[in-house]
């Protein structure tokens, strides 16, 4: 006997999700002055979360918010299924996030730009939640592009590996690659901060 | 998941959120808008005539133009040439200064971030993103000059003049130091003279930092911070700014000294202002002062700018709130706020402060066992006196001895070779 979903819980939400994103290309295709708001109000939080949690609290935070919506906003009339605009908008936000890191690798290395400019300003009141962000943020900077984006999406975001392995584009298998040459990479630079070796240490003791 | 690095990483997601507050959010928003905003209605309207018509204008234009204005203008930095269109961003802890030719310069703060968006014989246009840029222009016949920030815009000829730009609070300062200057937004045109200052706000950011969206046409203006000045030493500009902008939330206040204690309450001039709008010019006054002390104290200006990460404003906006009634009256987390922003900007006096204000009336607070610890840094990183900082790194260790940051302070002590 086969089984068959006749209800689910997420269903309508899921629904509504497609819809707006329905909604939102008709708009696009019909060059619609209200499209750019439209798409803020459906993937905004979405943006806003892949590049914080990639980049941190970064000061050029909403610039790059903004580029990432120039690009989308170029793209969407490409976009024919809105099941996959979700996925799309991932894939664009984790390249420009990417073109970003490796603009200030390039710059820094020419000393075109100071590595304070990468520094971490975060609102949380606590120093010591501060100093881990900025130590953390600190070593993740040191990380090639491609393994810090793994490294961010997968254990800071919480995401699926599938879901990972599309936002950048690649295999699932090169993503696990990534991730594991990530931590190890992370492991490695964090052992040389002693609060970040310290803090790792009690976390392994909590086991 | 058991992995020590990946329960890290879940932590430092707890720490950090998931983005930017409902302010920065819903500028980024307008921002989108404005992307597809406007081009498709002109599109429409245009018609195949314009484009030769156009071209006629400005043909005759350009030969009509005046001789003595057709060389063009350069803009250097640190000697080499600017771009029309390029983005200027002043590093962390140095100004930026842009040489123009007749010694004209533009010295873009430290931090401070603008694109010159003209730069042509009759016109030099400078989009003042964020920060404090100060200009020092010289008159030459035919050409103006402009700045433009926010929805404020400074037009000036002959002036030496610092404009400041908060994007995030809205807030936009004008000082001249010489000459006079026309600053305009929405509501009208203000002439601010030499020695005065003229503070305003932009309505819509301060609108959307406080009230919540379903009731946001409904609220007053706010002020951003509790004064005690007295706003009778308060002088109003020109006439023409009461002339052309009735709403006298809009101020310029006579500046005698920068230490001087009376300054303008930046009002937003917003001339849909429920409180602009009911009551008649000559109690405005009055009533921009009750609104300036009932201006919320619970989450003053300098907060909300150390929250959105702009230290340097923040600490200025601190300071003009008076440090040491602060000091006096901050709940611990502020204190340590106050401290970092200081840090931050390197100012080590106003950090060590802060931090001493902390340890002195939070002594069981676990922050003034941080703060020892941060005093130690301050007086290593910014005072460069080891034996200072060494004192505070053992104190820190006397006091939190298992202290998240006791390895940090002890690497430090082996480094400044100090047996603890």
């Amino acid at each position: 006997m086969s089984l068959r979903v006749l209800r689910s819980e997420h269903e309508p939400e899921r629904r509504g999700a497609a819809d707006a994103a329905t909604a939102l290309l008709e708009l696009a295709h019909a060059g619609d002055p209200r499209t750019g708001a439209a798409l803020f109000d459906l993937v905004g939080a979405q943006v806003n979360r892949l590049v914080w949690r990639v980049l941190g609290a970064d000061e050029d935070h909403d610039d790059l918010v903004q580029q990432v919506f120039v690009a989308l906003l170029a793209g969407l009339k490409r976009v024919r299924e809105p099941e996959a605009l979700h996925g799309w908008v991932a894939a664009v936000t984790v390249n420009t996030v990417r073109s970003e890191i490796r603009r200030r690798r390039v710059r820094r290395l020419f000393g075109m730009q100071a590595a304070a400019a990468e520094q971490v300003h975060t609102p949380t009141a606590s120093h010591e939640a501060r100093e881990l962000l900025e130590r953390t943020y600190g070593v993740l900077a040191r990380l090639p592009a491609d393994e810090r984006i793994a490294f961010a999406l997968r254990f800071i975001d919480e995401q699926p590996l599938g879901d990972v392995a599309a936002a950048c584009d690649c295999s699932l298998a090169t993503v696990k690659r990534r991730l594991s040459a990530a931590q190890a990479r992370f492991r490695r630079l964090a052992e040389r901060d002693p609060m970040l070796a310290e803090h790792l240490r009690e976390l392994e003791g909590k086991r | 998941m058991t992995d020590p690095v990946q329960r890290l990483a879940r932590e430092v997601a707890r720490n950090l959120g998931d983005g930017p507050g409902p302010v920065r959010r819903e500028r980024q928003r307008a921002a989108v808008a404005r992307l597809t905003r406007a081009p498709s209605v002109r599109r429409e309207r245009t018609t195949w005539w314009l484009v030769p018509l156009a071209a006629a204008v400005l043909l005759a234009m350009f030969l009509a133009r005046p001789a003595t204005l057709t060389a063009p203008l350069t803009v250097t930095v640190a000697q080499q040439a600017v771009m029309v269109g390029t983005r200027l961003a002043a590093p962390e802890r140095e100004a930026l200064v842009l040489d123009f030719p007749d010694d004209d310069r533009a010295e873009l703060a430290a931090r401070a971030a603008a694109r010159l968006t003209r730069a042509e014989p009759a016109h030099v246009e400078l989009a003042l993103e964020r920060g404090a840029v100060t200009l020092r222009v010289r008159p030459v016949p035919g050409r103006a000059w402009s700045v433009t920030a926010g929805p404020f815009t400074v037009a000036l000829t002959d002036a030496d003049v610092t404009a400041a730009w908060s994007p995030e609070t809205g807030t936009f300062r004008v000082d001249v130091a010489r000459g006079s200057v026309d600053v305009a937004d929405a509501a009208g045109t203000t002439r601010v003279g030499p020695g005065q200052r003229l503070e305003l706000r932009d309505s819509a950011i301060v609108a959307a930092a406080n009230d919540p969206p379903a009731t946001r046409s409904g609220l007053p203006p706010i002020a951003t911070a509790p004064r005690t000045s007295d706003l009778g030493a308060e002088a109003r500009t020109a006439d023409a700014a009461s002339s052309t902008a009735p709403d006298t939330s809009l101020s310029a206040d006579a500046r005698p000294s920068p230490s001087s204690s009376s300054h303008s309450p930046p009002s937003p001039r917003s001339a849909g202002g429920p409180s602009s709008a009911d009551s008649p010019p000559s109690s405005r006054s009055a009533e921009a002062r009750a609104s300036t002390s009932a201006a919320n104290p619970s989450f003053p200006a300098w907060i909300a700018l150390a929250e959105a990460g702009d230290c340097a404003a923040a600490l200025a906006a601190a300071e003009r709130e008076g440090l040491s009634q602060l000091h006096r009256t901050l709940a611990a987390d502020r204190l340590d706020l106050l401290a970092h922003c200081a840090r931050v900007t390197r100012d080590a006096a106003h950090a060590r402060e802060a931090l001493l204000a902390l340890r002195r009336r939070f002594p069981t607070d676990p922050r003034a066992r941080t703060a020892a610890f941060l005093l130690g840094r301050v007086a290593l990183d910014l005072d460069r006196d080891p034996a200072a900082a060494a004192d505070w790194f053992n104190k820190y260790l006397s006091e939190a001895p298992d202290g998240a940051l006791a390895a940090d302070a002890r690497r430090r002590l082996e480094e400044l070779g100090v047996q603890h």
